[in-house]
């Protein structure tokens, strides 16, 4: 066998020389530490090695197929259980069949759906009384709104009412005074039902007042670019056909 | 489309309309003021004559030899002769002291509008009753009819401030205030939906700048006339004459809008509920100088009116906006 060479005195980076490494050189040291094979500690330990082996291969045998009688492995163990609670199902069913319970059973189940309905109509009720009830109420809530602003305006066309009231006393009196007094216009006592004077204007001018003139007049005329069509009709919307009184 | 016509007939300028060729409508206007000469002789009457036709004066030859130069020119020749023109309506009606010029007025009606066939609408602008003057607008109104019906129209009066509303406040529903700032009047209409619920006029308008700022002046009303007709701008016066004017403008105004926020609230009760802001209009010849609109805005400021304006707008024509109105309201 072809020894490893090792370099004794390898020089380091750091300037360190290593003259001692590998394991021919370990073995010397340990040989020459006298730590050298002791015949009775190697044949301990070799008996140890055996009974441990051993072990492990009992071991490996109790969880493999051939598994030694009174021993399972885990999957046995779990097919078991599930064989014994079906058995006991199965069991339990037969029984209550024998003593008729199935017909209980279908009873109660019978009883309970009804009560189940009644009590699903009975909330379905309760749901509509509820949200009746809270339409209701937002509509109160508005009427109260409402009736309180009315009761703003009222208290304060009271104010205006009383101030009102307050201004009319006496008037009535007063009414009644001054219809029975004749109404006087700068010292003339006026009557209404009095003939009144017709309204006549009479021309300062002559009749023939300027015959025989002769104008030397010239005007000028401005078009402008405007559309009096367009005008009017808007006018004819405003008013109708006729100016306002 | 009928052919009524339409007439402004204001203090200081008198405004035909008429319906032309295509639908548009078309003015004719005039100054109706006067001036008499009055030639000492027969030369002298041609002289005059041949110069009021150089001149290319409107002028009309009387009866009796004398010449009335009418319009634009009367005031030039007034003020030429130191003399102030006369006219014929007197704050916005006819004056009985003006007699003389009537015949005039109705030439010059008939100048602008023609002869009606007998049944021609004819609507005419008549100012609202004054608050603050006791002349009688019934008599003028009816006067006015009358010289209209025998030129052969079919004559009915028109508040001015509501032929304002008419021609302007169309696109907000006739809802609004219309203000006619004219030379004889400031006439006002508080206008809801078409319903004229407050009219009145007052009497401190562009007559009264003109006296108040040629007596402060010392100058011919006539003078100060044709200084602020040929333009102004209230903020911006270059003259003594232009200050004058600009100080009596600013009192006219705060005496128009104090009157209006006190018959307002005077007649609060008859004034329905304004729920968004109204449109106030200004129209009439006062209202042409630059820097109105501002004033107005600034006076209206504080101004403790019963209604919120929204906005302050000149009419689109300010010399035109009554006949057009007018001219309107005749198609009806």
């Amino acid at each position: 066998m072809a020894g490893i060479p090792y370099k004794k005195q390898f020089v380091k980076p750091d300037g360190r020389k290593l003259n001692r490494s590998g394991p021919r050189d370990m073995q010397a040291r340990v040989t020459n530490a006298g730590g050298g094979t002791d015949p009775a500690l190697v044949e301990v330990l070799t008996n140890q090695i055996t009974e441990l082996k051993a072990e492990i291969l009992a071991m490996k045998s109790r969880s493999g197929d051939n598994a030694p009688p009174g021993f399972f492995s885990p999957e046995q163990v779990d097919e078991e259980i599930r064989k014994a609670v079906k058995e006991a199902v199965s069991e339990t069913t037969i029984s209550m069949k024998g003593r008729g319970g199935n017909e209980e059973l279908t009873e109660l189940v019978k009883e309970y759906k009804k009560q189940i309905v009644e009590l699903q109509r009975g909330k379905d009720d309760l749901t509509r009384l509820h949200a009746a009830i809270t339409k209701e109420n937002s509509e109160l809530k508005n009427k109260c709104q409402k009736l309180e602003a009315e009761l703003g305006d009222v208290s304060e066309l009271k104010k205006q009412l009383a101030v009102l009231e307050q201004e009319l006393a006496g008037k009535a009196e007063m009414i009644e005074i001054l219809r029975t007094r004749p109404a006087i216009m700068n010292g003339e006592v006026i009557d209404p039902d009095r003939p009144q004077m017709e309204q006549v204007f009479v021309d300062p001018l002559e009749k023939d007042a300027g015959e025989g003139m002769k104008s030397s007049i010239n005007i000028e005329t401005v078009t402008k670019d405007d559309d009096v069509e367009d005008k009017v009709d808007k006018l004819r919307d405003l008013l109708g056909k006729k100016l306002p009184k | 489309m009928s052919k009524g016509v339409g007439l402004d007939i204001g203090t200081n300028m008198l405004v035909a309309a008429t319906i032309g060729e295509g639908g548009k409508p078309v003015f004719r206007m005039q100054r109706d003021a006067f001036y008499r000469i009055v030639p000492k002789s027969e030369v002298n009457r041609n002289s005059i004559k041949k110069a009021l036709e150089k001149r290319g004066f409107n002028f009309i030859e009387d009866k009796d030899g004398s010449f009335i130069v009418v319009g634009e020119e009367a005031l030039e020749t007034a003020i030429e002769r130191n003399d102030v023109a006369k006219r014929p309506l007197r704050r916005g009606v006819i004056s009985p002291k003006e007699a003389d010029s009537l015949p005039m007025l109705k030439i010059l009606i008939e100048n602008l509008l023609g002869k009606g066939d007998g049944d021609t609408n004819l609507v005419y602008s008549v100012p609202a009753k004054p608050i603050d003057g006791t002349f009688d607008i019934v008599y003028h109104t009816d006067m006015m009819g009358k010289y209209l019906g025998e030129m052969g129209y079919f004559a009915q009066p028109i508040n001015e401030a509501f032929a304002i509303a008419l021609s302007e406040l169309l696109d907000e529903g006739l809802t609004g205030i219309c203000i006619s700032f004219g030379a004889g009047m400031v006439n006002t209409a508080v206008i809801h939906q078409g319903d004229p619920l407050v009219e009145f006029s007052t009497t401190r308008a562009g007559d009264f700048i003109d006296m108040s700022a040629g007596n402060a002046l010392d100058i011919s009303p006539s003078l100060v006339q044709l200084e602020k007709e040929s333009g102004i701008d209230l903020n911006n016066y270059t003259t003594k004459i232009e200050e004058a004017v600009s100080v009596y403008y600013g009192s006219v105004i705060k005496y128009t809008v104090d009157n209006i926020a006190f018959e307002l609230k005077r007649r609060k009760k008859d004034l329905p509920i304004f729920r968004e802001e109204v449109t106030l209009i200004v129209s009439g010849g006062l209202s042409k100088a630059d820097g109105f609109v501002d004033k107005m805005k600034g006076v209206l400021g504080t101004a403790d009116l019963p209604l919120k304006i929204g906005g302050i707008r000149k009419a689109g024509d300010p010399m035109t906006a009554v006949a057009n109105g007018c001219l309107l309201a005749a198609q009806l």
